[in-house]
């Protein structure tokens, strides 16, 4: 029994010494990271801008501004410029709770090598936080431009992009990880959709996504516009899916149709012609009937046939002005590299260190497949009636 | 039911305790990219041999140590010079599977203070081995129900939610690198299952029911097989190659709607197994001073080999990266000949030595 108590005291003795709680911070002495800002300046040093989130009184009635506090430093490195915060806030920020990195575009521009070693080791920042690109502002101007409806710009533009990907279906989400994979990886270059400032109606400064910024290597080197994104996306479907095609309607009656898109899968695979390697693009896409603007009778299986094929069409020349503008570019954003490494490695080993001369004059062909399945609560033109 | 006594079935449970508190969290065979989950299926054939050759060996000799046993057919002075050498590498493994438990538990919380853990971890391992060996597999048995769920968890949610199975393309391109994965693997974890030789004499019914103990090897061989490969598809192999806990790291992918941070309840999972992997590398390493020193109970090293662990780890690993040239580039080429070459040597000289004798004598009987 002594021995039992013995040990008992002794194990009881050194958990004291290594509570849990050893290092906790009062909630009050904390202040929530909603986002994240690098960019370059002119001295070469870097621009760190953090937007914080302001503490909520309890009994206050809910704002509907913003309720941010934005907070700039500079230094040499993105640890300084972030351990410099604490000269100016009286708490400490939890960076671990950051949604957004907003890149600046002169960093972007200049090569982002010298800030991806700090994510990818830093255990302070989530890996699944979002990386946007700001091509003509400061993130600090980012910070400070509001986001209707949202008490703070950085989630603000993070539910946009989420959101969007499944009503529009314009741009693509990048996160941290899956930049720092490509940043790493041979045969793929980084992309991420930009955030710009606009004009409201009212001629308030609020943020948009506008474009993709693409990047070879570690420098960004151009942009996609919003039909090159749909490209991309309809390349390399992430989850989750969805977003809408509208298109000019080929029958007379008809003026326009919204279609949804519900489901769709593509593989990008290198094939062997002629001793030549050609990228084969497959994209298959089901789609359901959202509007018909116009009133003739178009939901016939003939002219549904005559609509896919209309579908077809637009989904490759959304692929094509894509896939055109990365090479453009010389940015393998969507990984034919990658794809014949993987799939021809033995070409990859003769090809692969001159990737980047072979990239831009790769020969690629695209198949595209559509079916549209649904026509939702009416399986037939809605007919008002003639004056 | 007796102190020191265990059956095969708590056995495999602490063989599987030992591979997944060993390597579960880490990637060891990671040099072979993204062919790993292949080198870690090759390097388990040197467990494989491992455990055959040391349950072969014990039931030729049931109730001896390895290292008694190598005394007795080697002879002394080859028997006991072999033994030491095999004593310092599972001394070594046990440093190295603490500071592993060390620096995962310093990053993820800065202030801790390193000697007070590791003063901790060592007084809880000694109570553990106070309680004796078949407390110690009773521990392995009731903790299982809480490792498995987790480690099903862990294996198969990433799989459908963060994982992409193009990153394994192309398989099996290039040789090289998986035979370099294969040295790793069979070092760390396969090669450190040696350890379990000196538990083995502890097996009351290892003779009938030696199946067991590769049943629960074969399932710590698929769940390593399992999280290389969804760490490749997850990461893919670049990632992998540099990050330093790389399941951890997918697991912090980990999302349902906005409900995140879920790699926290896996935390549970590292602990305990890396726990148990200390309490078993302890429990062997004083049960080699045991047989080395002939002495009648090995509750009197427990504290003394305990602290020679806790101290050695502190001291010869004074940063994270020179652990990491120990762990990751020296210890396959120190370690890995000794897990394999001194139950081939002891199982080679049982075999003459038996040969020699009348036939009516097996070694069993004469120990």
């Amino acid at each position: 029994m002594p021995k039992k108590l013995s040990f008992f005291i002794i194990i009881l003795f050194f958990s004291s010494l290594l509570s849990g709680c050893y290092d906790r911070i009062e909630t009050t002495q904390t202040a929530i990271c909603a986002g994240i800002g690098i960019d370059s300046n002119e001295e070469g040093s870097l621009d760190f801008t953090v937007q914080l989130n302001k503490p909520v009184e309890p009994q206050k009635p809910i704002s509907f501004t913003q309720q941010v506090e934005n907070i700039s430093t500079q230094g040499e490195s993105i640890t300084e410029g972030a351990r410099r915060v604490m000269l100016m806030v009286p708490r400490l920020p939890l960076w671990s709770h950051a949604d957004v990195l907003i890149i600046g575009g002169e960093l972007a521009h200049r090569g982002l090598g010298g800030i991806a070693d700090f994510f990818a080791r830093n255990r302070n920042v989530r890996h699944d936080v979002i990386v946007l690109i700001s091509p003509y502002d400061k993130p600090e101007q980012i910070f400070q431009s509001s986001c209707p409806l949202s008490l703070c710009s950085s989630r603000g533009i993070m539910k946009i992009l989420e959101f969007q990907e499944t009503m529009l279906g314009s741009y693509t989400r990048m996160d941290m990880l899956h930049f720092l994979s490509r940043l790493a990886t041979p045969g793929i270059d980084p992309i991420a959709p930009q955030v710009v400032i606009t004009k409201d109606i009212k001629g308030n400064n609020i943020l948009t996504i506008e474009g993709m910024a693409v990047f070879n290597g570690d420098k960004m080197t151009g942009s996609l516009d919003e039909k090159e994104s749909r490209g991309y996306r309809f390349l390399l479907p992430e989850k989750p899916q969805g977003g809408i095609i509208t298109l000019k309607s080929p029958f007379a009656g008809c003026r326009s149709i919204d279609l949804e898109i519900t489901r769709f899968k593509s593989s990008i695979k290198p094939v062997k012609k002629d001793a030549q390697i050609i990228i084969s693009l497959k994209t298959e896409a089901e789609l359901n009937i959202l509007g018909i603007q116009g009133k003739e009778e178009i939901l016939t299986p003939e002219k549904i046939a005559v609509l896919e094929k209309e579908v077809i069409k637009q989904i490759t020349g959304d692929i094509t002005a894509c896939v055109e503008k990365a090479q453009k570019l010389n940015s393998d954003i969507l990984g034919f590299g990658l794809a014949v490494y993987r799939y021809m490695p033995e070409e990859w080993e003769k090809i692969g260190t001159n990737w980047k001369e072979v990239y831009p004059e790769i020969d690629y062909e695209v198949e595209v497949q559509a079916k549209i399945k649904n026509t939702y609560l009416i399986h037939k033109v809605y007919q008002p009636q003639e004056q | 039911m007796a102190k020191d006594i265990i059956n095969s079935n708590q056995f495999g449970i602490l063989l599987l305790f030992l591979i997944l508190g060993s390597a579960f969290i880490f990637v060891p065979e990671g040099i072979a990219g993204r062919d790993c989950w292949a080198a870690s299926l090759i390097a388990s054939l040197t467990g494989l041999y491992i455990i055959s050759l040391t349950v072969n060996l014990q039931n030729r000799f049931p109730g001896l140590s390895i290292i008694e046993i190598s005394t007795q057919v080697l002879g002394k002075p080859l028997g006991l010079a072999l033994s030491l050498i095999y004593s310092w590498v599972v001394f070594l493994v046990g440093t190295l599977y603490m500071y592993d438990m060390l620096v995962l538990m310093v990053i993820i919380f800065p202030g801790l203070a390193e000697t007070l853990l590791v003063i901790l971890l060592i007084a809880a391992s000694s109570y553990v081995l106070y309680r004796g060996i078949n407390s110690l597999a009773r521990l392995g048995e009731i903790l299982l129900w809480i490792i498995i769920p987790l480690v099903l968890a862990a294996i198969t949610v990433p799989f459908f939610t963060v994982a992409n199975l193009q990153s394994l393309t192309p398989i099996l391109a290039s040789f090289k690198p998986v035979l370099a994965g294969v040295v790793f693997g069979s070092n760390w974890p396969y090669g450190e299952i040696s350890l379990m030789a000196m538990l083995l004499p502890f097996v009351a019914d290892l003779s009938k029911n030696k199946k067991t103990i590769y049943i629960w090897f074969f399932i710590g061989v698929i769940i390593l097989v399992i999280r290389s490969l969804l760490v490749v598809a997850a990461l893919g192999q670049e990632l992998m190659g540099i990050v330093r806990f790389p399941l951890y790291e997918v697991l912090l992918l980990i999302r349902f709607s906005t409900f995140q941070r879920i790699e926290l309840f896996f935390f549970i999972m590292w602990s305990i197994t890396n726990f148990m992997a200390i309490i078993l590398s302890h429990q062997s390493f004083v049960l080699c001073l045991k047989s080395l020193f002939s002495l009648k109970d090995y509750k009197t090293v427990i504290i003394p080999a305990g602290l020679c662990i806790a101290i050695f780890t502190l001291v010869m690993f004074p940063s994270d990266i020179e652990f990491m040239s120990v762990e990751s580039f020296a210890a396959p080429f120190h370690n890995l000949p000794v897990h394999v070459l001194y139950p081939t040597l002891v199982w080679l000289a049982a075999r003459f030595k038996a040969q020699s004798l009348s036939p009516g004598l097996s070694p069993g009987k004469q120990a």
